[in-house]
């Protein structure tokens, strides 16, 4: 899948090949964790063939995660140290805390993977410079070897 | 014995677009029919584990080319069958079910959508809204590391907690604005306190236009609070059966 | 700090030696290692690296695939 980040090139969407190498944890996290999976259907493994699996554990709220966030509000600047009176906290939770709605568009706000794979291919005159080559045309039979990825 | 890799599940009359490329040494992707349903299928590598990076961004590519027009059952990776077990367990058995399946999902992609709180600004609003967490975090301050240790963990406790509450509100703020466009959303666990959204939409071709209209909207109004990231369009991968 | 945390909140037992301890140590460093989270998070990463360049991509691409690995080892 193709990767755009979030208005990084004054507010342009940046767009990779199609296909390309970015957005590998998004697809792990789909084609591993999501589908139809196959053992459900078919009774007949493979002998031969060796299958790997994973083991998909949840998370949840630990120790851990709670020492990470103290250690987060610790390092906080804030406006004001310890003991603010009502009054200044009222002013900076509106300063700080209202959502945060910025005159003027911003081109790009939101990340967007995977673009379609022909707006993709398009695009390709219009590409950045440094972004990777585009893949060559895969007619011919893939090779094993990772070389083959022209960068 | 053949080993045959499964991509995903199709109607039979699905034409394939003409460039896929397998993650087998053929490189070449093709299908195996069933009355009225099919398998994408290829040929699989045998001198090693499949599991590589290329593999999985292979399997990736494909559905993607196909999900771009047609309606597809993506299969969790990996999904190796014997070539006979194609037809004689996976489709004949089940071909209702996955023609019942494919109904539901015709003229429909997947967008997912994950929203992340930027940390500092969200934790300087709920520390600044609470006094408790502030008086707490004064003393966590003061106090030498080991000293600490307990009240730490009751700080971030509440932080959590705080942040827990928030994300209920926004998320269910995004949530409804988006529900409208889509016709299925699939709500999925979200294991992280900061995480505010992370949700799979089923989204009408012919109103993707209109959903990722209204997801950059969503994105201007909580810039500077939440990170937003869309990924789409996909195969229904969050809208499979469970078998 | 994460691996005493780890070892705070484990269930008291007795200490059977110093092996048990290093057991413990060992099987909680191992539960970090491959927990997929944890993987998820470093595959992100390497994307962040890829897209600043800080790294080159043949570099990214091994880094992948040793998360990769890591992700399909199988646990007993």
């Amino acid at each position: 899948m193709t990767v755009a980040t979030q208005g990084e090139r004054g507010g342009a969407v940046e767009r990779y090949t199609g296909g390309g190498p970015s957005g590998l944890a998004e697809v792990v996290e789909l084609i591993l964790d999501k589908g139809l999976v196959i053992d459900v259907f078919v009774r007949v493994s493979l002998v031969g063939i060796e299958i790997l699996t994973i083991d998909a554990r949840i998370v949840v709220a630990s120790v851990d995660t709670f020492l990470r966030f103290a250690e987060a509000t610790n390092r906080l600047d804030l406006y004001a140290h310890g003991g603010k009176d009502l009054p200044e906290l009222a002013e900076s939770m509106m300063k700080g805390g209202a959502k945060g709605k910025t005159s003027g568009a911003i081109e790009g706000a939101v990340e967007k993977v995977g673009e379609v794979l022909t707006n993709a291919r398009r695009r390709r005159d219009d590409e950045d410079e440094d972004e990777p080559e585009e893949q060559p045309v895969r007619r011919r039979p893939r090779p094993r070897r990772r070389e083959r990825e022209e960068e | 014995m053949t080993a045959t890799y499964v991509y995903g599940l199709v109607s039979a009359d699905t034409e394939l677009p003409a460039d896929l490329d397998g993650l087998g040494p053929s490189g070449r992707v093709s299908t195996i029919a069933h009355e009225r349903v099919a398998a994408i299928v290829s040929d699989v590598p045998i001198d090693r584990p499949l599991g590589t990076r290329d593999d999985l961004l292979a399997h990736e590519r494909v559905l993607d080319a196909i999900a771009e027009r047609a309606a597809v059952l993506p299969m969790r990776f990996p999904a190796v069958v014997e070539e006979k077990g194609v037809v004689q367990e996976l489709l004949a058995p089940h071909q209702d079910r996955f023609l019942e399946a494919l109904a539901r999902i015709e003229g429909l992609v997947q967008f997912t959508l994950k929203g992340r709180y930027e940390q500092d600004p969200v934790l300087r609003e709920i520390t600044e809204s609470d006094e408790e967490i502030q008086l707490l975090r004064e003393r966590v301050r003061e106090l030498p590391e080991d000293a600490s240790y307990y009240d730490r963990i009751r700080l971030g406790e509440l932080v959590v907690d705080a942040m827990t509450q928030r994300r209920e509100v926004d998320g269910r703020n995004v949530l409804e604005r988006l529900r409208p466009l889509a016709s299925d959303v699939s709500i999925r666990t979200m294991a992280a306190p900061d995480e505010v959204v992370n949700a799979a939409f089923l989204v009408a071709r012919d109103r993707v236009k209109q959903f990722d209209d209204a997801v950059e909207d969503i994105g201007l109004d909580f810039v500077g609070r939440v990170r937003f990231r869309l990924v789409g369009p996909l195969a229904p991968y969050d809208f499979t059966p469970e078998g | 700090m994460g691996l005493i945390t780890g070892l705070l909140t484990l269930p008291l037992a007795p200490v059977r030696g110093v092996v048990w301890l290093a057991e413990q140590i060992q099987e909680y460093a191992e539960d970090q290692y491959y927990d997929p989270a944890n993987i998820r998070a470093e595959l992100e990463r390497v994307d962040e690296a890829r897209q600043l360049g800080e790294l080159t991509e043949d570099e990214c691409v091994a880094w992948e695939d040793e998360l990769l690995r890591r992700l399909m080892h199988r646990r007993e």
